[in-house]
């Protein structure tokens, strides 16, 4: 298509600003503590700029069109007021007397009634146009489907077609529409990918639908958009565009059970006899618990409690300990666990890749 | 009224007495909502002070209004008598009898805007039609090139098939022509006599390749890849030609003085002499 | 009726003879529309500074990623308090509170329609303002949740439900707005009958200045809105305290319901914030320009014509939420509609500037900002209303940014405008052109390095309402600058109230009318006499003391 030629050219080339924010970073640090727990693994900035994905390359192209036609508004009237301010301005000595009174003209109103009306007339249709190409009620033919339930803070991500549940990291396969299905378990959370889609708000007792045609692989972060409570800033998403290949392959390791090792038969009987059931579903093991997220496969994702800390057994062992350590007002309870428990139980979930 | 009536103003006036009774039934009603979050008390507290507040407030109003006396200010405290400033107003050179004249003196009537309009549509519509039927063999394709701003209601894809007939396009197509049509020429109307130089330049040539731009870059950024479906020659040729033609249907009308440029006595309707100009 | 008049002590002798206690009595039970119409301006000024003091707390937080300095909950608290407050116990009491001081003078009237229910009002509006504050000691409740309300100012269902809202933080919140709407919707009631029963002779609709005929629409989008905000907030208490399901979504309830409710008040709220902003700047702006407004029967009709259509665009505040095709084009094009009057307003403003002879004192300085940073809010308002974008910048810090610009930009601006204006009519001091002019530019340069950054966060996919962001997003700078911004802005203000207390030590007397004005307020006295007028005036055109000034030249000759 002469269209993804464009794009390419247009932003293929764009270095991320990620040299700059590091530097930056390094020197904001003096002014402030750094805090705790923080996932540091990457992720760059998630620019409506930088779009990987339809439909944002479509709202993209709608907003700069937009864009324009207010800087050319801007420019105008701004360049208008200076000039007039600068123009008019009272000289320093007051010569006592009163500018000519000028009461109006009906052809003026009339002219800068009828140029907006034109505008909006003009924009109207082209947003109304947009509007409906950008909104699909049922999936294409040949869709991925993926069912986004939003929880207090984090995302339940399931494949109904490839019969598996993840959380919180969306992998998708580059070229194929993926149709997600938003939504809530308890309060509303909003579904935004900024690289590569509009948000979406996650409403309890609703349906809402969404598309995404990925055009680029690699790993785009995004989050939840509307305030859902305590930990709404910690309840961050990320996605791993694949080729269709290494997607194949990424749902064939999602699809197995849990693994099980020998050497931590200790931490998975604990898992099996403690709490950690009631809420968290290890397929193979126990699949009654729906209130957590799945973690089957748990080391396959990159971060924990919903991009707050990366992933890593030092984190599961602080995790396990006090989850208000790293995410404060997280739904998770501290176990009350020995910390002999929470090494054997640490090994064990490190062990789930 | 009952303040002139009670007291001559030289000395001073009645005014509604000040009083508590308004806060006594604020307060005494947001306890009384508090209680909800509070104790079932405040629902007692509050509601015997929002009464009291009540009671209160009807003796001020029954069974006559609570006033008090508010003595005049002193002569030496009141401001003074506004001393008029004669002869200190600027006046613009242009304009009859008034120099605060509405601009511009003078203006194209509205009707004379709304036809351009038509004629220039008309036109507009007339030259495309033919030159697609020239070129293309169907004068469609031109219309249905202009409605590819709402295609998308249509499901239709800007392509071979716009070559066609389509009545949702071509009547989509021919109320937003008519509607800009008449908008632009009512503004060619009132704008076009306050620009410097000829109005020909401006409406014919000036402003179709302003909007020619614009169209360009909203159909590139909207639909990329769409505008090289369109023919922008035959395009801005268009424009021209509207621009053109309404500029000249409305350049051609009669100019109306502007109503203000008349003297008070003219405005009301008095038959009076103006110089150089007839009523 | 004589005899009451007798029993009364002349207020002058009082005041004469009075100690603070007698003062602080007269000023509690004064029924004068001046001296309410400054104490809702204060009460105003005090919840700003508290609103603002909760802004620098935040910005503060957001400075650097990963700050420790607020707990979430704490910062939760704070940006709920702070729209809240900004919103309810700022922007209404002020925009109340100069309506009430002037509409009276400006119509030639001795007082408002009704001043005990004016008095009412108030003190409704301020005990909505304690109760909402209570709720930082006494809302633990019955499950020890919570001090002040958690839920964002508009307290979507269901997280402000009882299952996700525990305690009885929200309650307080529904209960502090619920008591302040009550004041705002009676002094609503009182500006429509003052305006439309007691203007003096001769001061016909079409006389009336343009700073009365806003607050009329004002008073009438008031009305319209606010009692829709206070019946859902009933509906959420009855599912709070009495089991119902209006918005209970475990129940059946529906969450979208609350947001139509909300919206459906709360964007008419903004225009009746901002309509007013515009009623200063259009009585400030001709005086300072010395010439009469321009096209004063379009600006009369582009307000009603914002009015009419502030009614019909709520939902695009509520793009995000699924809307639908046909629903999603109709607010999209209709949010776009409110692009036309509001640009013939900043036309107006500008032909009204040109050709004239521009004073730039400092109510003149806070005008001219008003209208570029108006502007610039109104073309992210048309970024913003083109849906699809929206899907993108809904709920991001542009939008933080958009209100704002149009919050503060536009009506805090004007309001500052206002206080340098009308501050000498009020009290008989001026205030200093010099601390004005710092106060300006301070404001000025901190407003734009808060807020026209925040452009770019919302961009860079910053979304709103979070208390910390990792790094490595590319927001840091960013937010540096704008939390630097809100330093510039505090003292800002710190002038202003410096100012304000100068002009008592050091009084500079301004005389009654200070700005050579044209409006009948400047023809009494600074202060106005508890009764205004002592002979009712008498006008024969918009800008009455035109025509005494220029008897040669009057405006009832030209309109």
């Amino acid at each position: 298509m002469s269209s993804s030629r464009h794009r390419e050219r247009r932003f293929g080339k764009r270095a991320r600003p990620q040299a700059r924010a590091r530097a930056s970073r390094a020197f904001l640090g003096l002014l402030a503590g750094q805090g705790v727990a923080q996932a540091d693994a990457g992720g760059g900035t998630p620019s409506l700029f930088l779009p990987v994905a339809e439909p944002a390359q479509s709202i993209l192209d709608y907003g700069t069109l937009l864009v324009l036609i207010c800087a050319v508004i801007f420019v105008v009237v701004m360049g208008l007021l200076a000039l007039t301010v600068v123009r008019f301005r009272a000289s320093a000595v007051d010569d006592g007397e009163e500018p000519p009174q000028i009461y109006g003209s009906d052809q003026l109103e009339l002219a800068w009634t009828v140029v907006p009306v034109l505008i909006v007339i003009v924009l109207g249709l082209i947003t109304a146009g947009r509007i409906v190409a950008l909104q699909k009620d049922t999936p294409p033919a040949g869709s991925l489907a993926v069912r986004v339930v939003g929880h207090q803070w984090w995302w339940e991500l399931e494949y109904p077609d490839h019969g598996f549940v993840t959380a919180n990291e969306l992998h998708l396969p580059l070229g194929q529409v993926a149709f997600l299905e938003l939504e809530s378990e308890d309060v509303i959370h909003s579904f935004w990918l900024p690289q590569l889609s509009g948000k979406l708000d996650v409403i309890p007792n609703r349906t809402n639908t969404m598309w995404i045609e990925p055009q680029k692989t690699g790993m785009f972060v995004g989050q939840c958009a509307e305030y859902c409570g305590t930990q709404h800033a910690n309840m961050l998403l990320r996605v791993f565009v694949h080729a269709p290949e290494d997607f194949e392959r990424w749902v064939r390791d999602q699809q197995q059970e849990a693994r099980r090792v020998a050497a931590h038969a200790e931490g998975r009987a604990l898992f099996a006899t403690t709490a950690c059931v009631n809420c968290h579903t290890v397929r193979g093991l126990s699949e009654i618990g729906s209130f957590g997220p799945d973690l089957t496969h748990l080391m396959s994702r990159t971060t924990l409690a919903a991009g707050a800390a990366v992933n890593d057994e030092a984190r599961l062992v602080d995790w396990l300990t006090d989850p208000d350590h790293i995410k404060p007002g997280a739904r998770m309870p501290a176990m009350k666990l020995s910390d002999a428990q929470i090494a054997r139980l640490a090994g064990y979930l490190s062990s789930l890749e | 009224m009952d303040s002139e009536a009670l007291a001559s103003p030289a000395e001073g006036l009645s005014l509604p007495a000040p009083t508590s009774a308004p806060l006594y039934l604020a307060v005494g009603l947001a306890l009384m909502l508090v209680s909800l979050v509070t104790s079932v008390l405040f629902v007692w507290a509050g509601g015997g002070l929002a009464l009291w507040g009540a009671v209160g407030w009807w003796r001020e109003m029954f069974p006559e209004e609570a006033k008090e006396f508010v003595p005049a200010q002193a002569e030496s405290e009141r401001a003074p008598e506004i001393v008029p400033v004669p002869g200190h107003v600027r006046n613009l050179v242009v304009g009859e009898g008034g120099h605060r004249v509405r601009l511009p003196l003078e203006y194209h009537p509205y009707s004379a805007g709304l036809k351009g309009g038509i004629a220039g549509g008309l036109a507009m519509a007339l030259v495309a039609g033919v030159h697609g039927w020239l070129t293309q063999g169907s004068a469609w394709h031109v219309f249905n090139g202009f409605a590819l701003i709402v295609l998308p209601f249509f499901g239709v894809a800007p392509g071979p098939e716009l070559a066609g007939f389509h009545a949702g396009i071509a009547l989509s197509a021919a109320v937003v022509h008519v509607v800009l049509s008449l908008l632009i020429g009512l503004v060619y109307a009132s704008v076009l006599p306050m620009l410097p130089g000829h109005p020909r330049l401006w409406g014919g040539i000036v402003a179709p390749l302003v909007w020619t731009g614009a169209g360009f870059v909203s159909i590139e950024l909207v639909e990329p890849g769409a505008a090289e479906s369109i023919q922008w020659t035959v395009f801005i040729v268009l424009q021209i030609v509207f621009g053109m033609t309404a500029g000249e249907v409305i350049s051609r009308s009669e100019r109306v003085k502007t109503l203000q440029s008349f003297p008070l006595v003219a405005r009301a309707g008095f038959e009076v002499d103006i110089e150089g100009d007839e009523l | 009726m004589s005899a009451s008049t007798e029993t009364r002590v002349p207020e002058a002798a009082k005041r004469t003879t009075a100690g603070w206690s007698q003062s602080l009595h007269d000023w509690v039970t004064t029924v004068d529309h001046k001296r309410l119409g400054i104490l809702y301006i204060a009460a105003g000024f005090f919840f700003l500074v508290i609103g603002g003091v909760e802004a620098i707390l935040m910005r503060a937080q957001l400075a650097v990623p990963a700050n420790t300095l607020l707990e979430p909950q704490e910062f939760n608290r704070l940006f709920t308090m702070h729209g809240t407050t900004m919103v309810f116990l700022v922007g209404m009491p002020i925009i109340t509170g100069f309506g009430n001081y002037l509409i009276p003078l400006m119509i030639g009237a001795r007082d408002m329609a009704f001043p005990r229910l004016n008095a009412w009002g108030f003190w409704m509006f301020l005990l909505g303002g304690i109760v909402l504050y209570m709720s930082y000691f006494a809302s633990m409740g019955l499950y020890g949740a919570g001090t002040a309300p958690d839920v964002g100012w508009f307290a979507y269902a269901p997280l402000a439900g009882k299952a996700f809202s525990r305690g009885n933080a929200t309650d307080y919140w529904i209960l502090g707005i619920l008591i302040s709407g009550f004041g705002s919707v009676s002094g609503a009631i009182n500006m429509v009958t003052t305006t439309l029963t007691m203007r003096c002779p001769g001061m016909k609709m079409n006389r009336l200045p343009l700073f009365v005929w806003m607050m009329l629409v004002v008073s009438f989008l008031i009305l319209l809105a606010l009692p829709v905000l206070t019946g859902a907030q009933v509906m959420l208490l009855f599912d709070r305290f009495m089991g119902a399901h209006f918005f209970d979504t475990q129940a059946g309830g529906d969450a979208v319901l609350w947001q139509h409710f909300f919206w459906f008040f709360g964007h008419p709220e903004v225009y009746i914030l901002m309509i007013p902003g515009f009623a200063y700047a259009s009585e400030i702006i001709p005086v300072f320009s010395r010439k009469v407004i321009f096209g004063y029967s379009f600006m009369v009709a582009a307000t009603i014509a914002i009015g009419l259509v502030a009614v019909g665009v709520w939902a695009h505040h509520m793009f995000t939420v699924g809307l639908g095709k046909g629903l999603s084009v109709w607010f999209a094009v209709m949010t776009m509609i409110v692009g036309i009057p509001t640009g013939i307003k900043l036309f107006n403003w500008i032909a009204t500037l040109y050709g004239g002879k521009i004073l730039l004192r400092t109510p003149m300085l806070f005008c001219i900002g008003f209208i570029g940073q108006f502007l610039v809010a109104g073309l992210s308002g048309i970024l913003l209303s083109g849906a699809p974008l929206n899907w993108q910048l809904s709920d991001s810090y542009f939008v933080v940014a958009h209100f704002h610009y149009v919050l503060i930009g536009g009506l805090v601006f004007t309001i500052f405008g206002a206080c340098y204006y009308w501050f000498p009519k009020m009290t008989g001091r001026m205030l200093s052109e010099r601390l004005g002019r710092w106060h300006f530019w301070l404001f000025f340069v901190g407003f734009h390095l808060t807020f026209t950054t925040m452009h770019v966060q919302g961009v860079l996919g910053m979304p709103r309402r979070i208390y910390t962001y990792p790094a490595e997003r590319g927001w840091e700078v960013w937010n540096a600058i704008s939390s630097s911004g809100a330093i510039l802005q505090a003292l800002g203000v710190a002038v202003f109230l410096f100012a304000l207390v100068q002009a008592f030590r050091r009084p500079q007397w301004a005389g009654p009318d200070p700005w050579n004005a044209w409006t009948l307020e400047w023809s009494t006295s600074s202060p106005p006499p508890a009764y205004n007028f002592l002979t009712i005036p008498e006008v024969r055109s918009r800008r009455p003391l035109w025509d005494l000034k220029h008897p040669d030249d009057p405006d009832w000759e030209h309109e």
